[in-house]
């Protein structure tokens, strides 16, 4: 006879949903064949299944036994159709009597002991079958509290083959996971690092808070030791934290990437990813034969963060830019075209020269100035206009870290933060717009609301430090954020000769400029 | 028109890239003088010049000499022979002195008070600093400067002539009208309509080769009364320009540096072996006894103009040395968002101005 049950298979972060069935011929001999374009790991899904049957109290009818995954061009990779094809088997050899299982979305690997063992991607598998209509789900317990915050959902975890045919054929039904609100599953444990750690630095910190408040792209510079890289980590902390749709986003990318420890649950913290500056190219942007998300996708809607920043290759530094203004990936392969959101900050440090302490007040610079253009160089004009926030940081001297009293937790900026970002909501309602980062197009000065004075100070700028027309619009960006801030309608005077101190670092360092 | 004839026989000569300087001599001396030279081009000359060279002179030879002072012209460069108006008389008493200078720009037969700068490439913030500001006092008080546009020390003593509204001449190592280093073309541009001059007596089109410089650096020494050397490496470029200055009677100057920095080796050592320790522009003019009144007029008191209240703190705090902005802040006491608007509309104004490092200290 003919069964059938329901899977999906993954194409880069979307389900398909593919549909398995299984037909027994009665001959004399054994056969047993898989077609639908099956990659190699759900090939070798024949051979776990028949141990599995075995081990299982069940046993691989005699005949012939073709698997057929439909809709059979399209691509199916790893090992999550092993339940779903030994039930369908179970069911057409006739071992098993169960109804409605077509409507029981089936996911997991299978020991060759019959047990079931946690699958890549089952979030983003669970939602497709969600949208799909398919309201009940069997997998194996690894994979169960990856899909706790999915509402309205029958989740069944089963711990062997034989527990979910038991569970189907209502023999021993398994009792429902009992899924819980995303504000549930949303934990209080925040970033390991507060800012009220961070000693002095009170540039920096005003620099981390309007960059989080704006979206806008931070870069650091600072000498060796002063703390970029510690600022950089307590961002995360106060970002608004991630909404419902942003933690299920992210948490997807971070399943199909197998990413997801066995039994971890849903991502509630944003993600803050620290690539090495050996990064590859599909390392960071995503790709491989079989176009895997790269961090840049990883680190969607959290924080991509690039210490170091001219160490990385140029090559790889040039390809950010696609996703930093589209907010997606898309990698092409021969056997696949996938998109990935990316929708990340980009946290950038770097020292001012090679050796580090240009600048610096506690040590000379050894650096010719040939050197230090070269190594400069190496971070290209069109990525830095990319990155709206650009703030220079002292060390702070050992004997002051002591000295010097705590500052605000990361609890009462990230209030700031979020009162900053609902007035942005509301200013870009109805628009593709979420941020401050975002605004562009014609005629900013409008959208931003500047006062005539702020303008001025703005041109008086522009015509001193001979600014180019992205920077210009980047400064606009900051003050708006900046107004945002305080609570103002308009940009005022102040917001604006504050948002032309974050440029000064490529000013001084890039402008060409003497001394 | 006899005459005309025999400078462009003599500007053919030194139009060839190949042909150096020494073979061309020779070659002047066996025929009697360039014209003669250009009248009896033949294959006869193969024995004193190479092959290379020999097709080059008859390349140019067949266009025909109002051909190659038309190509000369349209790259924009004059030729000045010895004994024009336009070439300096100082380079009559060197050894070997150019047959032709190829320049842009104006170039005077008695050249004022000039001296060179001369240093690393691979210069120090502070080196770049004092050249900058050395050259700058120095133009201000009618000394031109010469360097050799080089990278370094060399670009941040031309700029500092421009900002001093001065008169510098930049002494190239390639043809005229092929400027190196590329960045610096610009610098080139606004040497020239600044009313200075950019010079080689290489041939237009020649390459930036490395046996040029020490050949070039004579030029640079040569054209002025003194040598001032700001940091300089071992095996430097920059001794030669100095062993030139020597050898031709000019006085060497040398700024000191921070000991334990490799650029200041070789002017530690020539401060020890008698040359001129100069730490200022001022310091030059006393010894070369060009301090007259006019110099000293130029000082004046710096009186602060009108400063809001605010301001007048931010300034008060940076009266004895630079600050870094969290000093600033501590000192000041205002909030961050205060102090960096404060910042901005003060750097604006022209009072203060902004260090790498976000240092911060007092403008001039």
């Amino acid at each position: 006879m003919l069964a059938r049950t329901r899977c999906f298979a993954l194409n880069g972060v979307q389900g398909e949903a593919v549909s398995v069935e299984a037909y027994v011929a009665s001959a004399s001999e054994f056969r047993f064949t898989l077609v639908g374009l099956p990659d190699a790991a759900v090939k070798e899904s024949r051979d776990r299944v028949a141990a599995a049957l075995k081990n299982s109290g069940f046993a691989m009818p005699l005949g012939h036994s073709t698997v057929n995954l439909s809709p059979a061009d399209l691509r199916k990779e790893g090992s999550g159709f092993d339940l779903a094809i030994a039930l369908a088997i179970i069911l057409a050899s006739r071992q098993l009597a169960a109804a409605g299982v077509e409507d029981v979305l089936l996911i997991g690997e299978l020991g060759l002991d019959g047990r079931l063992v946690a699958v890549q991607g089952a979030l983003a598998m669970v939602m497709a079958a969600h949208a799909a209509g398919i309201r009940k789900v069997i997998l194996p317990p690894g994979n169960a509290r990856e899909v706790e915050a999915v509402s309205s959902m029958a989740v069944y975890p089963a711990g062997s083959l034989r527990a979910a045919a038991q569970h189907l054929s209502g023999q021993m039904p398994i009792s429902a996971q009992i899924q819980k609100s995303y504000e549930e599953c949303r934990s209080q444990s925040q970033s390991d690092l507060d800012l009220a750690q961070v000693r002095g630095q009170k540039l920096g910190r005003r620099a981390l808070e309007i960059a989080a408040a704006g979206g806008h792209n931070l870069l650091l510079v600072g000498v060796p030791g002063s703390g970029k890289t510690m600022l950089a980590r307590c961002l995360p902390g106060i970002l608004p934290e991630m909404s419902r749709e942003e933690a299920f986003e992210t948490t997807r990318i971070h399943s199909v990437a197998g990413l997801l420890a066995p039994g971890s649950g849903i991502m509630t913290q944003r993600p803050f990813r620290t690539p090495h500056h050996s990064a590859s190219m599909p390392a960071l942007i995503g790709g491989g034969a079989n176009a895997r998300p790269g961090e840049v996708s990883l680190s969607h809607n959290g924080c991509l963060f690039l210490d170091e920043m001219p160490e990385y290759s140029r090559q790889v530094l040039e390809a950010l830019r696609q996703p930093l203004e589209d907010g997606v990936t898309t990698i092409s392969r021969v056997k696949a075209h996938t998109q990935y959101p990316s929708r990340f900050m980009l946290v950038a440090s770097m020292n001012p020269c090679p050796c580090g302490f240009f600048g610096s007040q506690v040590r000379p610079c050894r650096c010719g100035s040939h050197e230090i253009r070269k190594y400069l160089n190496r971070v290209s004009g069109p990525l830095l206009d990319r990155i709206d926030l650009q703030v220079e940081i002292d060390a702070v001297p050992v004997e002051e870290i002591s000295q010097r009293a705590p500052q605000e937790e990361s609890a009462q900026v990230r209030r700031r933060v979020r009162q900053a970002r609902d007035i942005q909501r509301e200013r870009f309602k109805g628009s593709s717009t979420r941020t401050n980062a975002g605004i562009a197009g014609r005629e900013p000065e409008k959208q931003a609301l500047l006062t005539p004075e702020a303008i001025q100070v703005l041109q008086m700028a522009v015509k001193r430090y001979a600014l180019s027309m992205r920077a210009y619009v980047r400064l606009i960006r900051v003050a708006r954020t900046i107004a945002d801030l305080a609570g103002e309608k308009q940009v005022p005077l102040a917001a604006m000769a504050e948002a032309i101190q974050f440029r000064m670092a490529d000013a001084k360092y890039w402008g060409g400029g003497h001394g | 028109m006899a005459e005309e004839r025999g400078r462009l026989c003599r500007v053919w000569l030194a139009s060839s890239q190949s042909l150096g300087y020494k073979a061309r001599g020779r070659l002047v001396e066996t025929y009697g003088s360039a014209e003669a030279v250009f009248d009896r081009f033949s294959p006869d000359m193969l024995s004193i010049i190479g092959g290379k060279a020999y097709q080059e002179l008859k390349r140019i030879r067949e266009l025909g000499l109002p051909k190659l002072a038309l190509a000369i012209e349209r790259i924009g460069a004059s030729v000045a022979l010895p004994g024009d108006e336009a070439y300096p008389a100082v380079l009559d008493d060197i050894i070997d002195p150019p047959d032709v200078l190829f320049y842009q720009g104006v170039l005077y037969r008695e050249e004022r008070r000039a001296i060179a700068l001369v240093g690393s490439r691979r210069e120090t913030r502070y080196g770049r600093e004092q050249a900058h500001k050395i050259a700058r006092g120095l133009a201000e008080n009618g000394v031109t400067v010469v360097s050799g546009l080089a990278r370094g020390i060399d670009t941040a003593a031309h700029l500092g002539a421009l900002e001093g509204r001065g008169r510098t001449i930049a002494v190239l190592g390639s043809g005229i009208n092929n400027i190196y280093p590329p960045e610096n073309r610009d610098l080139a541009e606004r040497i020239i309509s600044s009313g200075g001059a950019v010079i080689s007596e290489f041939a237009p089109g020649a390459q930036p080769m490395a046996y040029h410089f020490p050949f070039r650096n004579r030029l640079v020494s040569g054209l002025c009364q003194a040598v001032m050397l700001i940091e300089a490496r071992e095996k430097s470029g920059t001794l030669i320009t100095v062993g030139h200055a020597l050898a031709q009677g000019r006085e060497v100057f040398a700024l000191p540096g921070q000991v334990d920095v490799p650029g200041s080796r070789v002017p530690h050592q020539m401060l020890r072996e008698g040359a001129r320790l100069a730490a200022s522009w001022e310091d030059i003019l006393e010894d070369m006894g060009w301090s007259g009144p006019a110099a000293k007029a130029e000082q004046l008191e710096f009186i602060p103009p009108d400063l809001t209240n605010e301001q007048r703190r931010i300034y008060d705090a940076l009266c004895d040395e630079p600050l870094g902005f969290e000093e600033l802040a501590d000192r000041t006491s205002f909030g961050v968002m205060e102090l960096n608007a404060q910042i901005t509309l003060m750097e604006l104004a022209g009072l203060i101005q902004a260090l790498p490092g976000r240092v911060f200290r007092r403008a001039h």
